[in-house]
């Protein structure tokens, strides 16, 4: 039997790979995937909770957060294109001149 | 969906269907591109208008949009940044040659996203709201899309952004757990039940749904990103970026606080914020003063003003929220003006804008010279400002609240931010010309937005009670 601990423990499995991941790597394109990460963990959390609750409202978040998604990494990979057409490098501490 | 539906949004329908307009002309009729700017401020007047004259009350989309007070006084202060952001971009994007379409189209957009923000109570549509707003900002970062920082600033943003847009999810779908709710009327009914929300599922959620609106408004500890971003964005957009989605998003803070405020969960969300609120003022006006590029400077002292504004969400009551909203609009109106006169006192926007290059301009560029100075007066919070006025209420309702250690503390800090905001005007007309003096551009749609922010700015402060009872109003529709 799946409860909801289990969808619970899965979707903080997800958050947390994503969260180390966007601390310790550096290269673009894996913090864009490390973000879907988080952005997955947190819509499995929505089917699960709408289950439970029997409230639907919850699935109709997870579709749209799907959409969202696609839009934002949309726009990250036109940036990507950007940056490797001035740089030559989706590396990021190439690409970074302004130090705060 | 009904008319009374169509009619309450009629502004945010215009911005939308404005920006499509302005995209589509920039590749059906490219020899109109002079004529974009005004007609994207026009287009946001118009909306004002609307947001003004159309009036409907109540909820619409089933109770997805709270079309009230509080929703109208946050529309007007966005429209009214981008009608300032958009003269300013006029002769910036003329001069760098980036003069397209989609800067104006996505500048509608993002606003049309900032007002959606303002004016719900459920989570979804925020959530929507936010990302329309922040979406349309990651592109107009990167909009140099030749220029190295310009793209730093874009890529920067976005993976900062779409971070604290995922941690934010994250909070909402615990909280919905928590409570099976995405609507924070529906929150605030049940509290006023008398059933007692607690329980660590719901605080975690809580205190994630904090650190992504944190992230967005610039606060410490997540305000690293804002330096590099205000230095490398466009400058039109960097006045834009500083002002409306931190607004958008402290009137979604007002409302979770509004909502949650009489749970049990009281003791642990107010000393949060007050930690924020401290951790920003002292933070953001330490740094600024080892800055040597306006811009940055500029940066940090946001992240102060943003502890400042955090004071009155922690004081909460009218008078607090009250406070955070004329805050808003003195913010808005002194950095923009601000930002105005950086746009124009900049030879390439590859270079730092140095508060070097100022020296000596004082005397020689009379009339921006004046609007600088009367906007870092503003910002430091010295009488007869609307900055000061901002500042004595926010302080006020703390104390009245009271949290007195904490209006101290926020005195203080602004007292060690006289120090830069001062220094500016005494490199403006205490030192002398440089040999070589950089070059500068003085076009007078600039002119126009740094001299009418800066005589508003004396003039709010002068006669505040126009604003004030706005914002009392609208600050009533939260709190009675």
């Amino acid at each position: 039997m799946i409860t909801i601990t289990h969808y619970l423990v899965l979707s903080l499995v997800l958050f947390t790979l994503g969260v180390v991941g966007m601390v310790i790597r550096r290269n673009f394109i894996t913090l864009l995937m490390c973000v879907e990460l988080i952005i997955n963990a947190a819509t499995i959390n929505f089917i699960a909770f709408s289950r439970q609750a029997g409230d639907v409202t919850g699935q109709v978040f997870a579709v749209f957060l799907i959409t969202i998604a696609a839009a934002e990494a949309a726009i990250g990979l036109g940036i990507i294109v950007a940056l490797v057409r001035l740089k030559q490098t989706v590396q990021l501490d190439q690409a970074n001149v302004m130090r705060g | 969906m009904t008319s009374h539906d169509l009619l309450a949004i009629l502004p945010e329908l215009a911005l939308v269907l404005g920006g499509g307009v302005l995209v589509l002309a920039e590749v059906f009729a490219p020899s109109l591109r002079r004529a974009f700017g005004p007609l994207a401020a026009l287009i946001a007047l118009g909306a004002m208008l609307l947001r003004w004259t159309v009036l409907v009350d109540g909820t619409a989309f089933a109770e997805a949009l709270r079309l009230d007070e509080l929703g109208r006084f946050v529309d007007t202060y966005v429209l009214v940044a981008v009608v300032l952001a958009a003269l300013v971009a006029v002769p910036y994007l003329r001069r760098t040659k980036h003069e397209f379409g989609e800067f104006y189209g996505l500048l509608l957009w993002a606003a049309a996203g900032a007002m959606v923000m303002a004016k719900t109570d459920h989570f979804l549509v925020v959530f929507v709201g936010l990302e329309l707003l922040s979406i349309g900002l990651y592109v107009l970062n990167a909009f140099h899309r030749t220029s190295g920082i310009s793209l730093e600033a874009g890529w920067k943003y976005l993976v900062v952004g779409a971070f604290a847009a995922a941690i934010l999810l994250f909070g909402i779908a615990l909280t919905y757990g928590a409570t099976g709710t995405f609507s924070l009327a529906e929150v605030a009914a049940r509290i006023a039940n008398g059933e007692g929300l607690s329980g660590s599922l719901l605080l975690a959620g809580l205190a994630l749904i904090l650190a992504g609106f944190a992230f967005k408004l610039a606060v410490v500890p997540f305000h690293a990103w804002a330096p590099d971003v205000y230095q490398g964005s466009p400058t039109p957009v960097t006045a834009f970026l500083s002002v409306v989605p931190k607004g958008a998003v402290l009137v979604v803070l007002m409302r979770v606080s509004a909502a949650f405020v009489p749970a049990a969960l009281t003791p642990r969300w107010l000393p949060l914020l007050a930690a924020v609120a401290v951790a920003s003022m002292v933070l953001g006006n330490l740094v600024a003063i080892a800055q040597r590029d306006l811009k940055r400077m500029l940066a940090y002292s946001g992240i102060a003003h943003m502890g400042y504004a955090l004071v009155g969400l922690v004081a909460f009551g009218r008078d607090g929220l009250a406070g955070i909203l004329v805050y808003f609009a003195a913010y808005t109106l002194m950095n923009i003006a601000a930002f105005a006169v950086v746009a124009a006192f900049s030879e390439s926007e590859d270079e730092p804008h140095l508060l070097t290059d100022l020296a000596g301009q004082g005397w020689k560029r009379p009339v921006l010279s004046l609007a600088l100075s009367i906007a870092m007066f503003s910002l430091a919070g010295i009488p007869p400002t609307v900055g000061f006025t901002a500042k004595f209420l926010v302080f006020r309702a703390a104390v009245n609240e009271g949290w007195v250690w904490l209006a101290v503390v926020g005195v203080l800090a602004s007292l060690v931010s006289v120090f830069y905001y001062v220094r500016v005007v005494f490199y403006l007309y205490m030192k002398p010309l440089p040999k070589r003096e950089p070059a500068y551009s003085e076009p007078w749609s600039i002119r126009l937005v740094a001299a009418g922010c800066a005589a508003a700015v004396v003039a709010l402060g002068v006669l505040p009670a126009w604003l004030l009872e706005l914002a009392e109003a609208a600050a009533a529709t939260l709190v009675r």
